[in-house]
């Protein structure tokens, strides 16, 4: 079951890219705009920084649950 | 024809009704007041009424216009729900803080005048807090205590703000605010409630602690009465426009790492609030009209994942990732209003985040803000990595610790009607746009390149999300905020009170009590001076001499009756004296004359 969402999940991943080639475009001001799916580079890039972020927030400030008592 | 009353009348003065009710009648009349106030509301019309004249200045009670319309109906409907959703609850105390913090919320957006906004701003603060404390339990006393002190902390900035502005311009009306002290002042305390960074760790702070149905009201109406009389006081303001994009990547970045749920919403809810606060301060009628939506949709999916929380945690006494898990099919009510709300926030197609998101982000492009349209699709895509996580580990980890069954009906109905509207509003966006500021603006919310581009987004984000899931796994542990900062110092004014002032204070009473001691013994008999210093200087001279340790005990006198017969006989020597020269002056004057 979890295995058949993956590849569901895969596959309609590979082809909202193609459809990104179809799609025109939203808005047109900034060079990424410009650049067709590039929201599927941004999921990814995105989620990698949020990851690279919260792993130094928490080297830097993740404590105990008691750390005020 | 009959006059509109304000609406925060209705609540605050219905509040003395709730305890003189009991069982049906009284759930029939909590959420009669609500139906009352909408019907109230929809019989108005733009203008302002109940305007009283106070200190050479109008207290105006009502203003109505298309702003404070659509805040004003989401306002009561999504208290109508909330209430529905309390219904259960038996302590009519918790009701009538809930009746006053609504009023008082409705009084702020109606108001036309600084003071009777800040009056409502302030009862909005007090009844805040009794919907925390009514959790009981340290935790949410000191979280709400904290909540009290920054709103009253913000409170007197915004006070300290209207007296400026008062006094330099001769006006109290509330209307857009030009750069001068008086509007810092006032955006500091507008700033606080609308939870800017670093004045929002009272949000994640006390609305985690709020009782299960006192966050649902808390989710609502603090932080969006903020963004309302930013829209109506400094709409355009290229710095409050930042401010969101900041708030928005913020929030989501300390989110992802919260363990316990209703903290996670909350650092949602600063999240959230900051595309509001990107769309107000945007300022092109795109931009407020983005804000505005995203107001109007948020508080319906924020305060639907309160209630599903909310009901996790009146079910199962869990409020932690850690704790959860496997609830799917012991609560499928839950977990489809859960599944709900968390795509409306996410922003995906078909739910009312997918509208108002894509509004306020076409207006950061509109206005040629590229910084700040990046940070809003960033923290797009926390939101939807967030909301993965908050459901896996809820609804789908395997969990058979947890034995549990669905909430009771009126929690039930009031989810289920809450997620519908989100999934209405997402359909039918027009209904909404009909009742924002600019009504004129044309938004296509449905184009092909946003709808792919969206599903694209979060596709490819959760490609990365199944990669790597471990990096998203719920640890116990607490994420220090900028409250550290403020908690430190406060720490560090306790001590300063407590050791160094109140240690000096201790050291001068004790060094000023013995000469005192001394002066008071000098002052009932001041032979003593003398008889001291010739006590020193000859210890063995009567009075001062101790027979039985063989020394003089300076400051310490051994009882001798002469000592205390020697002041009184002075005493009675200088009143003969005293006699004796009025006798002489008065002698004197009657011979001369």
């Amino acid at each position: 079951m979890v295995r058949t969402l993956k590849i569901i999940v895969g596959v309609m991943a590979i082809v909202t890219i193609f459809m990104g080639f179809f799609a025109g475009r939203e808005h047109d001001s900034f060079f990424w705009h410009r650049i067709p799916s590039m929201e599927a580079v941004f999921g990814v890039l995105g989620t990698l920084m949020l990851i690279f972020l919260s792993r130094i927030l928490t080297l830097l400030a993740f404590k105990k649950e008691n750390f005020y008592d | 024809m009959i006059k509109p009353i304000p609406p925060a009348f209705l609540f605050i003065f219905g509040t003395l009704f709730i305890p003189l009710l009991k069982g049906r009648l009284k759930s029939l009349y909590l959420l009669s007041v609500s139906v009352i106030a909408f019907i109230d509301l929809f019989l108005m019309e733009p203008g302002t009424n109940w305007v009283y004249p106070f200190l050479n200045n109008d207290l105006i009670f009502l203003k109505v216009d298309q702003l404070s319309l659509v805040v004003g109906y989401i306002f009561i409907l999504i208290g109508f729900l909330a209430i529905l959703y309390s219904l259960h609850v038996k302590e009519d105390g918790q009701h009538a803080a809930s009746f006053l913090y609504i009023g008082s919320s409705l009084g702020v957006i109606f108001a036309g005048d600084y003071f009777s906004l800040f009056i409502f701003w302030e009862i909005m603060a007090v009844s805040g807090v009794l919907l925390i404390w009514y959790q009981r339990g340290k935790e949410a006393l000191d979280a709400g205590f904290r909540y009290l002190l920054m709103h009253f902390f913000g409170g007197g900035f915004l006070l300290v703000g209207i007296l400026i502005h008062a006094y330099s311009k001769g006006s109290m009306l509330v209307g857009p605010l030009e750069n001068s002290w008086a509007s810092l002042f006032i955006l500091i305390g507008f700033g606080l409630n609308t939870a800017f960074i670093p004045l929002h760790t009272w949000l994640p702070d006390s609305y985690s602690e709020g009782t299960v149905t006192g966050s649902v009201f808390l989710s609502v109406y603090t932080t969006k009465t903020g963004v309302y009389v930013l829209a109506r006081c400094f709409s355009g303001m290229e710095l409050v426009a930042y401010m969101g994009g900041v708030m928005a990547l913020y929030g989501v970045i300390f989110a992802l790492l919260q363990n316990d749920t209703r903290k996670l919403l909350s650092y949602h809810i600063v999240s959230q609030v900051g595309y509001m606060v990107a769309g107000v301060g945007i300022g092109i009628p795109l931009g407020v009209n983005g804000g505005i939506a995203h107001l109007f949709n948020h508080i319906l999916y924020k305060s639907l994942l309160f209630m599903c929380m909310g009901s996790i945690i009146y079910m199962t006494g869990r409020r932690k990732l850690t704790e959860l898990g496997g609830l799917a099919k012991q609560m499928p009510v839950t977990c489809l209003t859960c599944l709900v709300a968390s795509l409306s926030i996410s922003g995906a197609p078909g739910f009312n985040g997918f509208v108002s998101k894509g509004m306020v982000l076409s207006s950061a492009v509109e206005a040629n803000k590229p910084i700040l349209e990046l940070l809003l699709s960033l923290a797009s895509v926390g939101t939807f990595l967030s909301f993965t996580k908050l459901c896996y580990y809820t609804f789908f980890t395997k969990n058979e610790a947890i034995e549990t069954k669905e909430v009771p009906w009126n929690m039930q109905l009031a989810m289920g009607v809450t997620a519908l509207l989100c999934i209405f509003y997402g359909v039918y966006p027009q209904s909404l746009f009909n009742l924002l500021p600019f009504p004129e603006v044309s938004v296509h919310p449905y184009s092909a390149p946003h709808v792919i581009g969206t599903i694209q987004l979060f596709l490819w984000a959760g490609v990365v999300w199944i990669m790597v899931r471990g990096a998203f796994s719920p640890h116990e542990g607490l994420v220090l905020d900028f409250d550290y900062f403020y908690r430190m110092t406060f720490r560090g004014i306790a001590w300063l009170a407590d050791v160094a002032f109140n240690g000096l204070r201790l050291r001068a009473q004790t060094l000023f009590s013995r000469r005192i001691d001394g002066i008071i013994q000098f002052s009932r008999n001041p032979i003593l001076i003398f008889e001291r210093i010739i006590a020193y200087f000859y210890p063995h001279v009567e009075g001062f001499y101790d027979p039985e340790s063989g020394s003089s005990r300076i400051g310490k006198p051994i009882y001798n009756e002469n000592w205390y017969r020697k002041p009184m006989g002075l005493g009675v020597l200088l009143a003969i004296l005293m006699l004796f020269i009025y006798g002489l002056i008065y002698i004197l004057q009657s011979k001369m004359g």
